[in-house]
């Protein structure tokens, strides 16, 4: 004899919510044509470097999206209180540029106040994620964070912190900027330039020179660092013609 | 100097209006044979492919090889101003950047003139490989329409079965499923009405009906169509333009997806 069981309501429900019963669709994926057209698979976008599929339109949206980010560039908006070290009236290697509109170079400290500090952050994981290392998102507790706004961006950022050693770059080859050695011997320094990132347009104008040279001004009150005293983190391929450039040596100071 | 003129102006209408869903500008490659089109969406999944040989203009006039690049909103736009039974001449002047269309009605009453701007569109010549087909299936193009407009209301795919006993449409769907069967056909006294099934190797096939109700868009330009089939390989809708011309589409076929096979079942 078969017996009925009764469930309760709510249950019952439950069921139903749980385990809708969808009818079977094979699951399908298009193909597409390939009679050996230019841009076809995976394409390398030239402005912000994004790698992805032309013709997937998620994927083209996801670069869209991407390269929005990257290219607009991050707003600041200025604060009532900012520490203001330095005021720019024109950079250096800009002559056809307009002209810029309440340029200046912040200092941060991470005893700032918190609502400070939380815009800080948000910058500091743009400019990891830019810059593709791993982020932390905060300003650490020993470093100073500079950054050049323009136009309400912020179009360059350094950040530095206090150091004791850094070892000097040996390889002489800087055409293979990519492969470098240093020496084991250290060597006493006093800043390290933890990074340096200036905004995509703003490159090649002298942005990040400025503020490398606001932060010796400003790392120790009435004291001026060297160049010879400050060492660099591992760098990229344009960071190393930066330090190259700036310490006017190929064999600058590096620092872990 | 490129001169065409083109007697039944309809039929460019009737192009015009069956790519300008699919592709948003397209190159007039013209040269002494005649002109042809190559155009693929944005998505890479179709490809058009018009081709119209000199002999169906009257005159013909190509001196030199020459690209007229145009945007189809534009184009369209003018078309349409043209009447059915209106002749339609182009003309294209070298070194200028611009495209004339003449429209004369057949009593020769009334003339217009468009002028578009040309485009200079950046598109590359893709070579199309000469396919030998499992099956090709030729059918009356309304039938074939229709098919696809029954069938995109049960689903988004059809399955097309190419065997012996004949051809088979197939969609399913939430909502339930469909089967559509067609046998050869010799028995018939129109040819144009015919179904006449070249099979090699029987085939199985799945396509996105989105771009075959686009497709399918051309119906008026032939009584006829062609459906050349070969697995694994682009589907080709070939619509012929009086015995001068023809229209093929090129569709990229939908396989099983193992991987969201396996999430969905999940």
């Amino acid at each position: 004899m078969a017996t009925v069981r009764k469930r309760p309501l709510i249950e019952m429900i439950d069921v139903l919510g749980k385990n809708p019963k969808k009818p079977k669709i094979l699951a399908t994926k298009q193909l597409h044509l390939d009679f050996g057209q230019k841009f076809f698979g995976p394409v390398q976008c030239k402005r912000c470097g994004m790698l992805y599929s032309y013709g997937q339109s998620q994927d083209e949206l996801d670069h869209y999206e991407y390269h929005k980010k990257i290219t607009s560039g991050i707003r600041f908006d200025g604060w009532k209180n900012e520490r203001r070290v330095e005021a720019i009236e024109s950079f250096d290697r800009v002559s056809s540029h307009p002209p810029m509109k309440d340029t200046r170079i912040l200092l941060v400290l991470p005893t700032d106040i918190k609502a400070h500090l939380k815009k800080i952050d948000s910058i500091i994981a743009h400019i990891d994620n830019e810059l593709g290392i791993s982020t932390t998102g905060t300003l650490n507790p020993n470093a100073k964070l500079l950054m050049c706004i323009s136009n309400r961006k912020v179009v360059g950022c350094i950040v530095v912190e206090s150091i004791t050693e850094g070892f000097r770059i040996m390889s002489n080859d800087e055409n293979n900027s990519s492969s470098w050695s240093c020496s084991e011997k250290s060597e006493p320094a006093l800043m390290g330039v933890n990074k340096v990132w200036v905004f995509d347009s703003f490159r090649r104008k002298g942005i990040a020179r400025k503020l490398l040279d606001a932060a010796r001004h400003n790392f120790k009150p009435g004291h001026i660092i060297p160049k010879e005293a400050i060492a660099f983190t591992d760098p990229t391929v344009d960071g190393r013609h930066f330090a190259v450039s700036y310490c006017g040596t190929p064999n600058f100071l590096i620092y872990r | 100097m490129f001169e065409a003129r083109l007697i039944q102006g309809s039929v460019l209408k009737k192009m015009i209006d069956a790519i300008k869903d699919i592709v948003t500008d397209i190159n007039l490659d013209c040269s002494s044979t005649g002109i042809s089109v190559q155009a693929m969406d944005s998505g890479h999944v179709c490809l058009v492919l018009i081709e119209l040989g000199s002999d169906g203009f009257e005159p013909y006039r190509c001196d030199r090889n020459i690209t007229l690049g145009l945007g189809l909103k534009a184009l369209s736009v003018v078309v349409r101003c043209a009447n059915n039974d209106d002749s339609i001449t182009i003309k294209a002047q070298e070194g200028t950047d611009n495209i004339n269309f003449v429209f004369e009605s057949p009593n020769g009453e009334k003339t217009s003139q468009f002028e578009i701007k040309l485009m200079d569109i950046d598109s590359e010549h893709l070579g199309i490989p000469d396919t030998e087909y499992d099956s090709v299936v030729k059918m009356p193009s309304h039938e074939f329409q229709r098919i696809c407009r029954d069938m995109s209301q049960l689903g988004d795919s059809i399955v097309v079965a190419c065997t012996k006993d004949g051809i088979q449409f197939s969609a399913s769907g939430d909502m339930g499923s469909g089967k559509i069967n067609l046998r050869q056909s010799s028995l018939v006294d129109k040819e144009e009405d015919q179904i006449n099934i070249e099979l090699n190797d029987p085939v199985h096939l799945t396509f996105a009906l989105r771009y075959l109700n686009y497709f399918t868009k051309a119906t008026p330009l032939s009584p006829t169509v062609t459906l050349s089939l070969k697995a694994e390989s682009p589907l080709c809708v070939t619509y012929p333009i009086g015995d001068f011309g023809s229209m093929k589409f090129f569709l990229a076929p939908k396989i099983d997806d193992e991987d969201t096979a396996a999430a969905t079942q999940e």
